[in-house]
């Protein structure tokens, strides 16, 4: 463990210390059949652009090298694999990571969608996490909107040449916490409360899972950083195939 | 979490439902599903989840109590769903109404889980037209999970025995530095996996041998008085 590493995990064990646990919570996913049929319709017609641009990536992707593709599959069964372990957590309780600012950190906003639905069809056969019916709605905040913000929060840092590795900390905290801004955005229009719409009952939402997602994103930040430190050590080349850091070699 | 990616697929290898056409099961699951969003009533819910669970016991062979334990994973979620829910809206009626929405939509959502492989649910998205790629890479990252996880599995019991999840702090650590280096192995294996598929001929797309299974008379007629007993009930208790 060198220095850096050490300052890490100790600025991950401090909120996770500040709550006393780190508490029950998972991935924001929206049950099958918690929204409305309207909902469903709307959200998922609302995924169709960027899935069709994530597919046209891919496409011109394996045209160019056929070899991608089971690159890509890998990736997609890594962010699969990532987010349904359990994060290590001071009581055992059990919490996932989203895995969406590492993919786009590594694969880039669009390939991520494409691969990012997919997972989410395998969490709700394999592992009846989400649903079918609220796919649309599941794809936008975790396949979409997260990866998306994730994406673009690491390529300003970048250009504000800030340190990289804060950079992707920065990234994929911010990304998990939009996922959860945007899930609670969903249950508000869902659900809007009678005095004040749907915007009161959205900051409602985000209140009630603030506890829960704050302390969530931290650690995801520190656990990407982590991991990313770990693929420069060992898998330089690997990296360089997904595309990640190329900007630095050339 | 390892055991349940075993469970639900090992449900559907094992179900006598396995061999009726997964096209057919694919819709009916739906058609039941949009249903019991459309029709958004308590009684059809709650009967839609009592009618899927007899289904599961009697011709999927589940036991009561696992499939019990199965509708407990959404459960969970549910629980801490409606929770929220209820602090927000602060509406019982509303928390019970969604939750029983739910739970049917899951129940008729677990008939095709349990009863279909994923093969025969890529095969359905096939016949819908979904592209090419988009099944191909399906299967094949369907695939990777599986060893993935086998992988993990062995990184994680290596860790464990050297005290890498003693506290916390180690804790973090080994799961950023087994994370990174599952990645690396990942990405070999892709590497073999392919050049394994190009010396078998592969050139973008992958075939599979397609059993084509009819759907017998009387299966289309549980679909049909099925469907019809859904909105009975609608139309009796709303």
């Amino acid at each position: 463990m060198n220095q850096k590493e050490r300052r890490l995990i100790y600025i991950a064990a401090l909120p996770a210390a500040l709550l006393g646990i780190v508490p029950k919570a998972h991935a924001m996913h929206i049950m099958e059949g918690y929204l409305p049929a309207g909902d469903c319709i709307a959200w998922g017609v609302l995924c169709i652009p960027f899935l069709l641009a994530g597919f046209l990536t891919i496409r011109r992707r394996l045209q160019e090298d056929g070899r991608s593709i089971t690159l890509l599959a890998m990736s997609g069964a890594f962010i699969f694999v990532i987010s349904s372990l359990k994060i290590p957590s001071v009581t055992g309780s059990c919490s996932h990571m989203t895995g969406t600012g590492l993919g786009a950190i590594l694969l880039g906003p669009l390939s991520v969608s494409i691969l990012g639905m997919i997972v989410l069809i395998f969490q709700a056969i394999l592992l009846a996490h989400g649903g079918l019916t609220s796919l649309g709605a599941n794809i936008f905040s975790m396949a979409v909107a997260g990866p998306v913000f994730a994406w673009l929060v690491y390529g300003l840092c970048k250009k504000c040449r800030m340190n990289k590795r804060f950079a992707i900390f920065l990234a994929a905290a911010l990304g998990d916490l939009l996922t959860y801004c945007v899930t609670s955005v969903q249950l508000g229009l869902a659900f809007p409360s009678q005095e004040g719409g749907a915007a009161l009952s959205a900051l409602k939402f985000l209140g009630v899972f603030a506890p829960a997602q704050l302390p969530l994103a931290v650690v995801e930040g520190i656990l990407t950083v982590l991991m990313v430190i770990g693929l420069e050590t060992y898998a330089r080349p690997e990296l360089n195939a997904l595309g990640y850091g190329k900007e630095e070699q050339s | 979490m390892h055991k349940h990616t075993h469970y639900l697929e090992g449900y559907a290898l094992a179900s006598p439902l396995r061999h009726w056409d997964p096209s057919f099961k694919a819709a009916f699951s739906m058609t039941v599903l949009i249903l019991c969003l459309w029709f958004d009533s308590i009684p059809v819910s709650i009967w839609i989840i009592l009618s899927m669970a007899v289904i599961a016991a009697i011709w999927g062979r589940v036991k009561p109590a696992e499939y019990l334990q199965l509708l407990g994973i959404p459960l969970f979620f549910l629980v801490f769903g409606g929770i929220a829910l209820w602090f927000v809206t602060g509406e019982t009626e509303t928390v019970l109404h969604v939750t029983l929405r739910s739970l049917g939509a899951v129940s008729a959502f677990y008939f095709l889980v349990l009863s279909t492989p994923v093969s025969g649910i890529v095969a359905v998205l096939n016949r819908c037209h979904i592209p090419g790629l988009i099944t191909g890479l399906m299967y094949l990252l369907y695939r990777y999970i599986f060893i993935l996880l086998r992988v993990w599995q062995d990184m994680h019991m290596a860790a464990r025995s050297r005290l890498g999840y003693v506290d916390y702090k180690t804790s973090l650590h080994t799961f950023g530095a087994v994370g990174g280096n599952l990645l690396a192995a990942s990405m070999k294996r892709a590497d073999q996996c392919y050049t394994a598929m190009e010396s078998r001929c592969f050139a973008g797309e992958i075939r599979f041998l397609e059993e084509h299974k009819k759907c017998s008379l009387w299966q289309w007629a549980f679909g049909v008085v099925y469907l019809a007993g859904v909105a009975a009930v609608r139309r009796l208790w709303g």
